[in-house]
């Protein structure tokens, strides 16, 4: 995993992004820690990789994910309208009630497909 | 406001939203709210300060600051978020050449959640230039 201990302006909190590519037009995108307007280009960058790669569905695994705010839900957004322009979707991973909170606040939760586990969401990506 | 129970001033940057957030959640153990309130307080004030970063990125004012200042005012907590980015016109997201662009105004969506967060959202020019944004939280005080 590329995890970096993140200095954070005197605070100090882990947050990682690793990716992993399960099938050649699936890819997987892990986050540990807070996304928020300092960490949400890594989550960017990670996403579309597996774009440029020729994937056409993510699976964002944001179960050890403690904070999202709205530069992370922008890109969650755009990611998922790529996906779906290559005929592909965008699932999350997450049972955390603070994610699940931001997502319902939003109405995103109703816009995102989620999963309560990374099994559960790579089968969902294969019966698409 | 009452008198402020605290005073912040950090650089006008992404890496130092955090640091607010967390000296937010130090404020919020001083009254009776509960664990979802706290994290949406924390949650507001962090769209407010990304709110200026995002400003600061567009006029490359690299030298900004934001100064929060929080009280707690019998039945509330109030939080004021100012930043000295000079205000300027909306343009276009920098984030285009990424590759990965939400089709949404982030700024507004950012106002917007903050107002899904708190009681009260009160956005305006800070004396001098800059932005303010005022948030409220009602709560109720026991003694």
């Amino acid at each position: 995993m590329d995890e970096t201990q993140a200095s954070r302006g005197g605070t100090t909190m882990d947050f990682g992004v690793s990716s992993e590519r399960p099938s050649p037009a699936i890819g997987l995108v892990s986050v540990t820690g807070e996304i928020d307007v300092y960490t949400s280009p890594r989550v960017r960058s990670a996403m579309l990789e597996h774009f440029e790669a020729g994937c056409t569905s993510l699976v964002v695994d944001l179960s050890s994910v403690d904070y999202l705010d709205s530069s992370g839900l922008g890109i969650l957004v755009a990611g998922l309208k790529r996906a779906r322009e290559l005929g592909g979707e965008v699932l999350l991973v997450t049972t955390k009630p603070r994610i699940m909170r931001v997502l319902e606040v939003t109405g995103l939760d109703k816009v995102f497909n989620i999963s309560a586990t990374m099994d559960e969401a790579l089968q969902k990506t294969e019966r698409k | 406001m009452t008198t402020p129970i605290i005073e912040l001033r950090v650089p006008c940057s992404p890496e130092y939203v955090s640091v607010v957030r967390l000296a937010v959640l130090g404020l919020c153990g001083r009254i009776p709210l509960s664990y979802d309130e706290v994290e949406d307080l924390r949650l507001a004030v962090g769209e407010a300060c990304a709110s200026s970063v995002y400003r600061a990125s567009q006029v490359d004012s690299n030298n900004a600051h934001i100064q929060v200042v929080g009280a707690v005012d019998s039945a509330r907590i109030v939080l004021e978020i100012r930043d000295d980015v000079p205000l300027a016109p909306e343009t276009e997201s920098t984030e285009e050449d990424s590759g990965l662009e939400a089709d949404f105004d982030n700024q507004q969506f950012r106002v917007s959640l903050m107002q899904l967060l708190v009681d009260s959202v009160e956005i305006g020019e800070a004396e001098g230039g800059g932005q303010i944004v005022r948030l409220v939280k009602n709560c109720e005080l026991n003694g």
